[in-house]
């Protein structure tokens, strides 16, 4: 096909390939910056069905690095997955999108993923990527961890151990390691910078999102040898660009070896209960460490006017006009009445 | 970089690392996180500390 002759002209694609990337479904979850960038290049590339997971709204403030929205999709405020889904029929109509506007959940994610090939990371929390760790080592499938904020960028494949059960298969020699082996632990809520308080560059994104594709597609064609899978830190702003080789799964990871899945079984997936009467929203994070509120009161200060003690931090968000309270056990208090978008709010600006 | 630390463990809490999580490598080699503690740092060793991301 004329469309993808150019792709086909590459000696490790050609008809064949250009046919197993046809062939192909994987699931974006999260159709923010990396996932809009990272859909982008895959709908482009022929990828057969793509199907794109996303719980939040188009905002102005997305429009300087996500790619397939427009100012249109900001004043509607229309949910990312369909405005994504739409703007990539456009692009090319040849390919099937599914457009799914919902939270990623461990009660969820198995029907989202089941008959996939391939899950990308387009996420903007920690949970949810553990979560999404927990099912690709449980279901065998490959997992493209990315990540990114200020001009730095990570990205990293998850070979599992228990070796491919889509149309990407492995032998156990092949596999590498999980996140939980690299990074056993998250970080606690609020010890990190998020996008929405330490901001994050165009370009980094555009970095990240392109290695994602590019590993994508280099398994999807059945490079498995010779794919990428390090720990790849990207920096374009500063020219950095480092691999650092993960080696073999860890014999004594929690996930990949012993099995252990506790974010899919819901142990370690934070809960949310809306106070009566009130419009707030209570979110309990599931975590052993307590919070660093010293350091997230300075995170916090671009966000707006920031007050508080040793035992409470608060935030009057400005750009959106919410209050959150944070107390030092992770628990947090965001006022609107919407349970997901209190998930939302929370990610941003105290991150989990 | 000079540092006074003489394990893997007590140079990432001299270097205020310790309480996020990271991937450290050493000369090319990820080190697992239960070894860090019993990894003694020689003169001229490389290290290299990634920092996990969660924004995207």
């Amino acid at each position: 096909m004329a469309r993808y002759s150019r792709q086909e002209l590459l000696p490790d694609i050609g008809l064949e390939g250009q046919h197993r990337i046809a062939s192909a479904k994987v699931l974006i979850v999260g159709v923010g910056a990396l996932g809009c960038g990272a859909a982008d290049l895959l709908a482009r590339a022929g990828v057969g069905t793509l199907r794109i997971v996303d719980r939040d709204v188009v905002e102005l403030t997305n429009l300087q690095r996500q790619v397939l929205f427009d100012q249109a999709d900001a004043e509607a405020c229309r949910p990312k997955a369909l405005a994504a889904a739409e703007r990539l029929k456009e692009i090319n109509p040849e390919i099937r999108v599914e457009p799914c506007i919902e939270d990623v959940r461990p009660e969820n994610i198995l029907s989202l993923s089941n008959d996939c090939d391939l899950i990308l990371d387009g996420l903007d929390n920690f949970e949810t990527r553990y979560l999404i760790n927990d099912v690709a080592v449980k279901t065998g499938l490959p997992y493209i961890y990315a990540g990114a904020i200020g001009t730095e960028g990570l990205v990293m494949p998850i070979l599992p151990k228990s070796g491919g059960s889509g149309s990407i298969t492995w032998p156990e020699s092949e596999a590498t390691p999980c996140l939980r082996c690299v990074f056993p632990e998250p970080p606690s809520p609020g010890s990190s910078p998020t996008c929405d308080t330490a901001g994050i560059l165009g370009p980094t994104i555009g970095t990240v999102a392109a290695h994602q594709s590019a590993i994508a597609m280099s398994l999807l064609v059945g490079r498995l040898e010779q794919t990428d899978r390090s720990l790849h830190t990207m920096d374009p702003w500063n020219g950095i660009n480092r691999r650092m080789a993960t080696g073999d799964p860890r014999s004594d990871c929690p996930c990949c070896e012993k099995k252990h899945f506790e974010w899919l079984d819901g142990n370690r997936i934070s809960s949310t209960d809306s106070i009566c009467g009130r419009e707030v929203v209570q979110i309990r994070p599931r975590t052993d460490g307590s919070v660093d509120l010293l350091a997230l009161r300075t995170h916090l200060k671009n966000a707006g006017d920031v007050r508080g003690d040793t035992h409470a931090v608060q935030v009057d968000i400005q750009e959106c006009d919410v209050r959150m309270t944070i107390f030092e056990d992770g628990r947090a208090l965001v006022g609107v009445s919407d349970i997901s978008l209190a998930r939302t709010l929370y990610d941003r600006y105290i991150g989990a | 970089m000079d540092v006074c630390s003489d394990t893997l463990e007590d140079l990432l809490g001299e270097l205020q690392r310790n309480d996020t999580p990271c991937a450290v490598e050493r000369n090319g080699e990820l080190v697992p996180w239960r070894s860090r503690s019993q990894v003694r740092l020689s003169e001229g060793d490389c290290i290299e500390i990634v920092t996990m991301v969660g924004g995207g």
